[in-house]
């Protein structure tokens, strides 16, 4: 299979975002839209519905290294948020607990972390655990 | 908005996270977040101090300019509604409301027109509840009741879909109209009366009929399938009313000699015992207006927890006959039913299942059971259990008359057939399931399982359908 270097994944991605395409869950873009090396980015999850999570809003931060796609990117939630796979200091995402980071293949985009950990909150497990005030950050 | 002025106005899409999107054009070098919001406020449902804004990946702040955050033409913004007012967003048929006052009015409010509200209510709480000086007010403002409507999502897409019903509740003088009448039974019996009158006199004129059946072929079919959230084909709907006549498929490879059901057959006990309570149902006997959005009832409502913890208690009731086991072969028709009618003198002819006992599913056995049994305790409590939705089920959402009168008859409301739970608990693990496989917007999934009974196959089947769609 042809591998897509980094930069045109990353625009197309970026187009992606604006656009919003996808199943409007989700949205990203870049921190910095003159950063032409498109390594910072900000993710925000709607939290799902039927969830504690409903009607709020979480932000984070991913970051991609010169290795993206091949290496996963570096996630980090900016808005408190009490996830077992997110570390409860820092506010990063545990790559070792949320399956597409462990599992992570260079075909993955950004979008799909965002999915899977909003999957994650509305998880029967997780979709009722106490939630820290909205607009607490790490 | 005016093109004229600002020539560096843009173009963006608008993605709500509840229902459809939608365009708007604006100069993101002129405007705040905050006048943004503002203008948006005429394209959605939801405030402007509630509402939110994403952005590749941002919240928008109210107080920096849009062309802050870099939005271009062909964009997408994100808008949220804020968590303080989940109350009024979802307590029509999400959540089982509590007693808080807070909750009824709120429940009341935001469902008039809605699939559930007033199954388990008593008629006066019901006119009580209207004539209390707040909904009246309420409801007396045409702009609030229209904002209620789109916010019913079953509501909104039959009015996307069908543009030509929009105007309906877009037109003040007739919302104002219906409420008047829901309000006030006997100017609403006037109103049925009146409307049956001209319609049986349009019967006699010659050709009359011919124009009937023209109405109800433009008008009221369209309407009731555009209720229906996933009618697909004339097949689907066939079968669906087929269930809810409790027919069963014809034997295979054998005549068909089954009777018929008849759907009318116990309507004269019925009367005669609750004379009061028929009487409100056939209120909403054949008016097309009323008629017009009616939903079939089997979706309009959950079912009373009265009437289902006496389902349950008596299951164990008299009808054990009705399990196949004595009869082998399809020509005994007739002697089960009236093994079971010497307990349910009401019983209707329906066609058992127990005539082909190689065709029968235990869920249809299990569906007839209930039908028994809701006819047997519908006579032992005639008053409470004849009120069925159809007396206020929801101002716009009123039975047709058919279906009024043959699920009153028939005494098989599948409503009932319903445990108490709703639906997402009763769904739960089902749910779960749906949500591994990643359909993730828990209403979809529930009224998916809702219209699947429960089958997560169908329920998927369903979810993919309407992707499409």
């Amino acid at each position: 299979m042809a591998k897509v270097p980094r930069n045109f994944k990353l625009l197309e991605e970026l187009e992606k975002g604006e656009k919003g395409i996808g199943d409007g869950t989700c949205s990203y873009g870049l921190s910095n839209g003159e950063d032409i090396f498109m390594s910072d980015w900000n993710g925000t999850i709607i939290g799902p519905p039927g969830t504690i999570h409903e009607n709020r809003i979480y932000s984070l931060k991913l970051y991609c290294d010169d290795n993206y796609p091949n290496n996963p990117p570096i996630v980090h939630f900016i808005s408190r948020i009490n996830l077992p796979c997110v570390n409860q200091h820092s506010g990063k995402v545990e790559s070792s607990r949320l399956s597409c980071l462990s599992q992570w293949k260079s075909s993955n985009s950004l979008e799909d972390i965002l999915v899977d950990l909003r999957r994650e909150m509305a998880n029967a497990v997780n979709k009722k655990l106490p939630q820290p005030p909205e607009g607490s950050t790490f | 908005m005016e093109e004229s002025t600002s020539v560096k106005s843009i173009n963006v899409k608008f993605r709500p996270s509840n229902g459809d999107g939608f365009d708007y054009s604006f100069d993101p070098g002129q405007l705040t977040v905050r006048q943004l919001k503002e203008e948006l406020v005429l394209h959605t449902t939801i405030p402007a101090d509630n509402m939110r804004l994403v952005y590749s990946g941002r919240v928008l702040k109210d107080e920096d300019m849009v062309d802050l955050y870099g939005v271009k033409e062909g964009h997408t913004i994100h808008v949220v509604k804020r968590a303080d007012n989940r109350a009024s967003e979802q307590a029509s048929n999400v959540t089982p409301t509590s007693t808080g006052q807070r909750n009824i009015s709120s429940t009341t409010a935001s469902s008039p027109f809605g699939m559930n509200p007033f199954g388990n209510f008593d008629p006066d709480l019901m006119r009580n509840m209207m004539n209390s000086p707040m909904i009246r007010h309420i409801l007396s403002n045409p702009e609030i009741v229209r904002t209620m409507v789109m916010q019913n999502p079953t509501m909104r897409q039959m009015i996307e879909r069908n543009p030509e019903i929009g105007h309906i509740i877009n037109d003040p003088s007739f919302i104002r109209q219906t409420m008047d009448m829901a309000r006030n039974p006997e100017l609403m019996r006037e109103m049925m009366r009146n409307n049956d009158r001209a319609l049986a006199n349009l019967e006699t004129i010659p050709g009359g009929f011919n124009h009937l059946r023209r109405m109800y072929h433009t008008l009221q079919e369209p309407l009731e399938s555009a209720g229906r959230n996933n009618d697909q084909s004339s097949e689907a709907a066939n079968r669906r009313l087929a269930e809810m006549l409790n027919v069963e498929r014809p034997p295979q490879g054998r005549i068909n000699n089954t009777p018929l059901p008849n759907p009318w057959a116990p309507r004269n006990n019925t009367n005669s015992s609750t004379s009061s309570s028929s009487n409100t149902t056939n209120l909403f006997g054949g008016i097309p207006s009323f008629g017009l959005m009616g939903f079939p009832p089997a979706q309009m409502s959950f079912p009373s927890p009265s009437s289902n913890s006496r389902i349950s208690n008596s299951t164990q009731g008299p009808n054990q006959s009705s399990t196949p086991n004595s009869q082998t072969n399809g020509i005994s028709s007739a002697t089960s039913p009236t093994n079971a009618s010497g307990n349910a003198p009401n019983f209707p002819n329906v066609n058992l299942p127990q005539n082909s006992p190689t065709s029968i599913d235990p869920e249809s056995i299990r569906r007839l059971q209930q039908v028994m049994q809701r006819h047997l305790t519908s006579s032992q409590f005639p008053s409470r259990q004849q009120m069925p939705q159809s007396y206020y089920p929801s101002l716009f959402g009123l039975p047709n008359p058919f279906f009024a009168n043959m699920q009153q008859s028939l005494g098989t409301s599948q409503t009932s057939s319903q445990p108490s739970e709703p639906p997402e608990i009763r769904f739960r693990v089902q749910l779960q399931r749906l949500e591994e496989m990643g359909f993730m917007d828990q209403a979809a999934n529930i009224r998916a399982l809702l219209a699947a009974g429960g089958d997560v196959n169908v329920a998927i089947e369903w979810l993919l359908r309407n992707l499409n769609s």
